[in-house]
């Protein structure tokens, strides 16, 4: 798989896992919209980061949350960290 | 499609933040001495700024520690899992408190800590014993002096009994986690396994206090119940106790030791009295404190540096960037034993100024006074690398060869 295609199956990952927390629809969820304006906070970022490091066997800083904060950015990072 | 280079000036986690944090704040400090964190949080690194809000308790309230946690564990129990040992653990920490609660709650400890049996002259007995149990040709100063010393202290002082100890400090360990800034869910799990088995064992002692030793603290607080609190807030009470008593001595020392080692005219200098122990003692302090990150969040609206911050903003204050404001201290990199102090804020400042200040000073006295009056030379031999413990909040090192010579 292209590095770009392997992006956005990530992406979608981490749509449907904001779709998922936050109860709403996957189409209105905008992958360059930032976490806190999808309604994240700071306790439900530790969860939805521990799902992402469970799903791709990576060990993620608490802090990429925010270093990384919309899903396009944050698939990006963990893209680059699967080998 | 590339990452973009992400660039935030705060990065606590990053390794060479960890291992030395100081140009960090440096550059903290220099560029943006208020500084609006991609976390939400503001970050705060002048000396001034520090003190006032710790010194102002009507703008600034203590324990977002405490309040995350609750929401964390209630977000928790929705997804099915069980953190709720964590808060009861943390219920009655009085760095979590505020007026005017904390007022009764600091009066109630303060009279008993205050009048404590344990007199410095104990403690180089105790230093004396421990070196003689380590190799002196190459042993963990952590593991050796520095954890244990400040564990005897406090239970000696609380009154508990010491066959207990290695176990409470293994989960004391674990807990102490809940004041790193940023945690991951295994965090929570670990910190809720030791909170639980904490929990219950000082839940059993508030119980039964006849197991102890009646001149000890524990002993006291549970006779003068005047707080009238149950077992389990009594508990949390002690717990706060044993934890702050020894894990921030303990790191202070393993920094303390790590200085002496790697700057062979700074342990001459102690050594041939340049200055009193207390100034150096205070000084070291100064230049490298335990507790490097304080949190507060404002009450109402307030103005820093020309910026205006909304209420219930929380607030990250660099005690490790104060203590080398070039405001305050001349030539702040450098460690001067016999500094004119103005007063560093290793300690905090305010009404939750550090309660235990001076069991942790008399432990550092003695530990320095002890080593320099006995040895010639420290040598490091971690070869120059040195593992940090993944969290400035509270600065320490995993562990420090050296060996000591005669």
């Amino acid at each position: 798989m292209g590095k770009d295609n392997q992006q956005i199956v990530i992406e979608r990952y981490f749509v449907k896992l904001v779709a998922n927390e936050m109860y709403g629809s996957i189409d209105e969820i905008k992958i360059d919209d930032t976490f806190h304006a999808l309604g994240f906070d700071s306790i439900s970022a530790v969860f939805f980061m521990e799902k992402i490091e469970h799903e791709y066997k990576v060990t993620l800083s608490p802090l990429c949350f925010w270093d990384y904060p919309t899903i396009r950015l944050l698939a990006g990072y963990v893209q680059s960290l699967i080998k | 499609m590339s990452v973009s280079t992400v660039f935030n000036l705060w990065r606590p986690l990053d390794a060479d933040v960890i291992a030395n944090p100081y140009p960090f704040y440096k550059q903290l400090q220099k560029e943006h001495p208020v500084y609006h964190a991609q976390t939400g949080e503001w970050i705060i690194s002048r000396y001034a700024d520090i003190k006032n809000i710790l010194g102002d308790k009507i703008r600034f309230k203590a324990g977002n520690r405490l309040q995350w946690m609750k929401h964390a564990t209630s977000y928790a129990k929705g997804k099915g899992l069980d953190y709720s040992n964590i808060p009861k653990t943390l219920q009655s920490f009085v760095l979590f408190k505020n007026p005017p609660q904390h007022t009764e709650y600091r009066k109630w400890i303060h009279r008993h800590w205050k009048e404590h049996p344990f007199v410095p002259g104990q403690i180089s007995g105790i230093i004396e014993q421990l070196l003689n149990n380590a190799i002196l040709s190459g042993f963990d100063f952590v593991s050796a002096i520095a954890k244990p010393l400040p564990l005897i202290a406090i239970s000696n002082i609380l009154g508990i009994p010491l066959k207990d100890s290695p176990q409470l400090k293994s989960w004391s360990y674990d807990v102490i986690k809940v004041m790193d800034l940023y945690l991951k869910v295994s965090d929570l799990q670990r910190i809720n396994v030791a909170a639980s088995n904490l929990l219950q064992y000082f839940t059993e002692i508030a119980k039964h206090p006849e197991v102890l030793d009646s001149n000890g603290i524990i002993y006291k607080l549970i006779s003068e119940n005047t707080l009238e609190l149950t077992d389990e807030q009594l508990a949390s009470a002690f717990i706060f106790l044993f934890i702050a008593g020894q894990e921030t001595s303990a790191a202070f020392l393993s920094t303390m030791m790590y200085h002496l080692g790697i700057d062979k005219e700074l342990f001459n200098d102690i050594a041939s009295g340049q200055a009193s122990l207390n100034a150096s003692v205070n000084e070291l302090f100064r230049f490298d404190p335990p507790v490097q990150l304080l949190g507060r969040i404002n009450t109402e609206l307030v103005e820093f540096n020309g910026l205006q911050i909304l209420p219930e903003s929380t607030f990250t204050l660099c005690i490790g960037a104060g203590n080398r404001d070039p405001e305050i201290y001349e030539n702040p990199e450098k460690i001067i034993l016999d500094r004119p102090q103005e007063t560093s804020l290793a300690f905090g400042y305010g009404i939750h100024r550090c309660l235990g200040e001076s069991m942790a000073l008399d432990l550092a006295k003695s530990t320095l006074s002890y080593i320099s009056s006995h040895y010639r030379e420290i040598k490091i031999s971690n070869n120059l690398k040195f593992e940090w413990e993944k969290n400035i909040s509270i600065r320490r090192l995993k562990s420090l060869e050296v060996s000591l010579k005669k």
